[in-house]
């Protein structure tokens, strides 16, 4: 895993390394911006894989703290579309909600971690300008949020094992290859479960369904 | 004289981006995100350098390298990776690489490996 990890590091690292030097010595406005633009990206990348690396840490530690308690979903997807709109160019997010938006069981920290990895996930293989879909449904015990977009497209056999933990750029997971990983145990974690679906052309869907809180956990 | 033309194979394309920058518009440049399309380049294109990433998902480094030798046996070769364990410096040499730099760099000390491997070749670039 470290080893793995390491490669994923030192690219960034580098990116990092190399346009702070190119910000010392060139005095190409041009140069400087699309610098400072890719430190900042490169910064960005350090941080979710170190984030990876911490949380599956504790997660194989048991050490991971997850408070799970009665939730707004409508506030928990509101806030991850927020959280992941900001730092995304290039694709849009189309919100489907349900026609009520019910209370589910659920950890708002995770919950929010787990659906800004999927839409970052789903968006990095969504071509520029199309949407990534946001759908909610409940059906009375549980709360469906599905993450729909141009890819990643997965076979039957990526399929069987995205939720693994998988190689550092493993084609099916790209990134660190924890990513998928730690949102499958951090759902499972606050009582729900992940899949994935996907067809060749048509892009992938992942689904986290959530327990739908009773009535006496209300207010 | 025309640039100096260099393949850069790497799948990052953050990383891509910055090599093409510290390269600047005094070399032509062209990219390719994995080993494969990198071979298919190398025909086409008919770089003077080839700077080569070694983890790549699909063909790695060390098998497109070994693929360039046969083929191009005098083509300078830089292996630019995040590898740092001396077993893949040591496959790299014997496979014919003629640098092998670990990430991070300085993208000086990258310049001055590329003039050296190309003596006579390389334009001025914009530096400081």
């Amino acid at each position: 895993l470290i080893s793995s990890l390491a490669h994923e590091l030192r690219t960034p690292l580098a990116v990092v390394v190399g346009y702070a030097e190119l910000l010392r010595t060139r005095d190409d406005p041009a140069v400087r911006k699309e610098a400072s633009e890719r430190i900042l990206e490169a910064a960005e990348r350090l941080s979710r894989a170190l984030d990876d690396l911490l949380v599956v840490f504790a997660l194989d530690r048991g050490h991971l703290q997850v408070d799970v308690q009665p939730l707004e979903l409508e506030h928990a997807v509101r806030q991850a579309v927020r959280l992941f709109g900001g730092k995304t160019s290039g694709c849009s997010i189309a919100l489907r909600p349900p026609s009520a938006w019910p209370q589910v069981y659920g950890d708002q920290e995770h919950l929010d971690r787990v659906l800004v990895d999927l839409l970052r996930i789903v968006c990095r293989h969504t071509p520029v300008g199309s949407e990534v879909e946001v759908a909610v449904t409940a059906d009375g015990a549980t709360a469906s949020i599905d993450v729909s977009g141009g890819g990643p497209t997965l076979s039957p056999e990526q399929l069987a094992t995205v939720f693994d933990r998988l190689p550092a750029r493993d084609p099916a997971a790209g990134g660190t290859g924890l990513e998928l990983y730690k949102a499958r145990r951090l759902v499972e974690l606050q009582g729900g479960a992940i899949s994935a679906t996907s067809r060749p052309g048509a892009g992938s869907t992942f689904t986290i369904t959530l327990p739908i809180a009773g009535e006496q956990d209300v207010g | 004289m025309s640039a100096p033309r260099i393949l850069i194979v790497d799948d990052d394309e953050a990383l891509r981006r910055l090599l093409r920058t510290t390269l600047d518009a005094a070399f032509e440049i062209a990219e390719a995100e994995d080993g494969t399309r990198g071979l298919e380049l190398l025909e086409v294109f008919r770089p003077d350098l080839l700077v080569l990433d070694w983890k790549m998902p699909g063909r790695w480094g060390g098998e497109v390298l070994d693929e360039v030798r046969s083929t191009h046996p005098n083509l300078p070769v830089i292996v630019l990776t995040a590898e740092v364990k001396p077993q893949h410096r040591h496959l790299a040499e014997q496979l014919g690489a003629d640098v092998f730099l670990t990430k991070p760099f300085s993208p000086l000390e990258f310049l001055a490996v590329v003039e050296r491997l190309l003596p006579g070749r390389s334009a001025e670039h914009g530096g400081a």
